[in-house]
């Protein structure tokens, strides 16, 4: 209910609205009503007091001597006092003897002007009036006839209607500032659940998504959007979880070589000879080590966008023709031939692009078939640059292509040679490539590999 | 030589110590920031190894105070790898940086290049029992046979040579005869080191190249 106060709110605005656009519609339809109706009441009393005036100056036209007079005059002094105060006749004449009076008094000029109705108050009540000049006829002398008639009825009724109107008013305007917050409470109801849902989504059930399914439209996209962020966050979450059990993993095999091997040298005395073997075992375990913690660092950097470049041109040509350089030996001994074709000029730093290169291409030489050309192709393609270092070897399958540059993942899942190879090879090409604003890629068939990156011009 | 170790880790302190000791070099070490400073100040020294996370006063106070009056130089060790570290040390004016975990080897080629002990001075002619190297005309002889190495070979050969008897890693290799400084995780100088073995010490001949298990090679003639 808090949020009913405060400014901000939806529903608070949308009721707002709804209330004002009701009370600037309804007040004109009222207003046009009730003017409508007072003047059809108006005309309506006017056509009644003009009937019943009538009557009477039918009456006295009919008058042409006093005799006759004093009779009508019996006559309609019966029926004024019949009428209880209700109706008043009045007769001005400038003969005595044909004056009827009344407790109220006329204004020939202001009667004049309104076509002969005049208002008057007699005895605290609202009457209406019609008077009119009456010719003299035969011995009755010219005459002012007024007959005044209890407004009280039409007044009581225009001003009950007045008070519907009001009521109506009020009431409508109300109701419909309720419709509208029950309207907008309704449809804020989904945004509440949203807000709920997503309060109770943690790290512990990051696989919970919003109910998308049955939203409004409005909130559908903000739903998804949500969900879809969500995802994200599970996946690099579960990236996280994985990569954390992951260098448990490795570091065990090490820690526990160590351990081991430790121990059992230590239970009994060892030659100098032996204790010197062991140190260095060690010793080459502890690299192994110190390798992984490197590269996992690098990584968790790269990641976090902690590396700073320091860019410049460098042609990729010249790059593999200096990693090549470097990997003579290793190709040589595999009786590889690397065949370099094209080239780019890329902005990249040297250090970090030499190392990608020598990971890719070392892994094309450790994975290749000995004996069979390694080719490496440099092509532009629209604002990219791309490589591909291609070799010839067992395929590699869709499921492991798609893990390849994962952190620790190895195609095969022996260990041999797992003091050179710890599974970061491929994934550190691809946290390179990445600061640089490119992309890897790995396509195997028919005894083709291809792994390579884009990289922008 | 004399160096002073400021570090608070006892195991690091302790192998430090040995390790330089026996490389020839006298050290003094200090296990807090504050007794590091006064020792800094105070004695006379050829180098200074100064960790960053330190008890007292941290590495680069330490730096900032000693700057500029003592232009000892200084290698700092530091665990954390992130830019602004180094950036921070280099500003407090440190000389060299080692990030934990390093290698003791690697800290000993550090260290000399600093205190400028460099053994390559001018040399023109290396000579290491029967084999002879020269620099100039990058040739290499064994007793009368001419060792017929590529030039990568060569390079590797000058490198050990050069630093005769001393153990060589395969990191400080790696970044002089291929001027790449980052792991490799490649068997490049292991294979390198095998093709000139077989060049060098061939059947009959007293061994002058031998691997020390896990640290590296080095070029000495054995009795």
């Amino acid at each position: 209910m808090m949020k009913w106060f405060r400014p901000q709110s939806i529903t608070h605005r949308l009721t707002l609205a709804y209330a004002a656009a009701a009370a600037i519609i309804l007040s004109i339809t009222v207003v046009t009503l009730a003017y409508l109706e007072s003047t059809e009441i108006d005309i309506y009393q006017t056509n009644e007091i003009k009937n019943r005036f009538s009557l009477f100056a039918y009456d006295v036209r009919q008058v042409h001597n006093l005799e006759d007079w004093n009779r009508l005059r019996r006559k309609y002094d019966l029926i004024v006092s019949e009428a209880a105060g209700r109706i008043f006749l009045r007769s001005d004449s400038a003969d005595p003897a044909y004056q009827i009076h009344a407790p109220f008094s006329i204004n020939p000029r202001h009667i004049k002007k309104h076509h002969g109705f005049s208002k008057q108050y007699i005895n605290g009540n609202y009457f209406r009036a019609y008077s009119q000049l009456i010719p003299a006829d035969g011995n009755r002398p010219e005459l002012i006839l007024s007959l005044a008639v209890d407004a009280y009825y039409y007044e009581d009724l225009s001003h009950w209607i007045d008070v519907a109107f009001d009521v109506f008013l009020l009431f409508s305007i109300s109701t419909i500032a309720l419709i509208g917050w029950i309207l907008a409470r309704r449809s804020l109801y989904p945004v509440d659940a949203l807000s709920v849902c997503a309060s109770q989504i943690s790290s512990q059930n990051l696989s919970e998504r919003l109910p998308a399914a049955n939203l409004p439209s409005e909130l559908k996209g903000l739903a998804e959007s949500f969900n879809g962020a969500l995802e994200r966050l599970q996946q690099s979450h579960q990236r996280q979880a994985a990569f954390n059990s992951d260098v448990a993993h490795e570091l065990r095999t090490p820690v526990n070589n160590l351990i081991g091997q430790s121990e059992v040298t230590l239970s009994k005395p060892r030659s100098a000879a032996e204790l010197t073997d062991v140190m260095a075992s060690n010793l080459e375990e502890l690299e192994r080590l110190r390798s992984i913690i490197n590269d996992m660092l690098f990584l968790s950097h790269a990641d976090q966008g902690e590396i700073a470049l320091k860019c410049q041109k460098v042609d990729l040509a010249d790059e593999v023709r200096a990693t090549a350089d470097f990997l003579e030996v290793i190709l040589e001994d595999n009786h590889n031939r690397l065949i370099l074709e094209g080239s780019a000029g890329v902005m990249a730093e040297p250090n970090l692009l030499k190392r990608a290169l020598t990971n890719l291409l070392n892994n094309a030489a450790q994975h290749g078939t000995p004996g069979t050309d390694i080719y490496v192709k440099i092509s532009r393609d629209n604002n990219h640059a791309v490589l591909t270092v291609t070799n010839h070897g067992n395929d590699i399958p869709p499921e492991d292509l798609a893990n390849l540059f994962n952190r620790f993942y190895r195609v095969s899942k022996t260990r041999s040679n797992s003091s050179a190879n710890h599974g970061l090879g491929l994934s550190i090409v691809k946290a390179i490539i990445s600061l640089h604003n490119g992309t890897v890629f790995a396509r195997s068939s028919n005894g083709i590999i291809e792994i390579g990156f884009t990289l922008p011009v | 030589m004399k160096i002073l170790v400021i570090e608070d880790e006892l195991k690091t302190v302790e192998y430090l110590r040995q390790g330089l000791t026996e490389q020839g070099y006298s050290v003094d070490t200090a296990t807090d920031g504050l007794d590091g400073l006064h020792l800094a100040t105070t004695g006379v020294y050829d180098a200074i190894i100064l960790d960053v996370m330190l008890p007292g006063l941290d590495g680069y106070s330490i730096l900032k105070s000693l700057r500029p009056s003592v232009s000892t130089p200084v290698l700092m060790l530091t665990a954390k790898d992130t830019l602004n570290n180094k950036l921070e040390g280099f500003n407090a004016g440190a000389d060299d940086y080692l990030i934990k975990p390093f290698s003791f080897l690697e800290l000993l080629a550090r260290l000399q290049v600093i205190t400028r002990r460099t053994h390559t001075k001018e040399e023109t002619h290396i000579h290491i029992g029967d084999l002879h190297l020269d620099l100039l005309a990058r040739r290499a002889t064994r007793g009368k046979r001419r060792l017929d190495l590529t030039a990568k070979e060569f390079a590797l050969l000058e490198v050990l040579a050069s630093r005769q008897s001393q153990i060589v890693s395969k990191t400080v290799i790696t970044e002089l005869v291929w001027d790449i400084c980052f792991d490799t995780n490649t068997n490049v100088v292991e294979a390198t080191i095998k093709r000139l073995r077989s060049k060098l010490d061939t059947e009959g001949e007293p061994k002058l190249l031998h691997t020390i298990r896990g640290m590296g090679y080095v070029l000495e003639q054995r009795p």
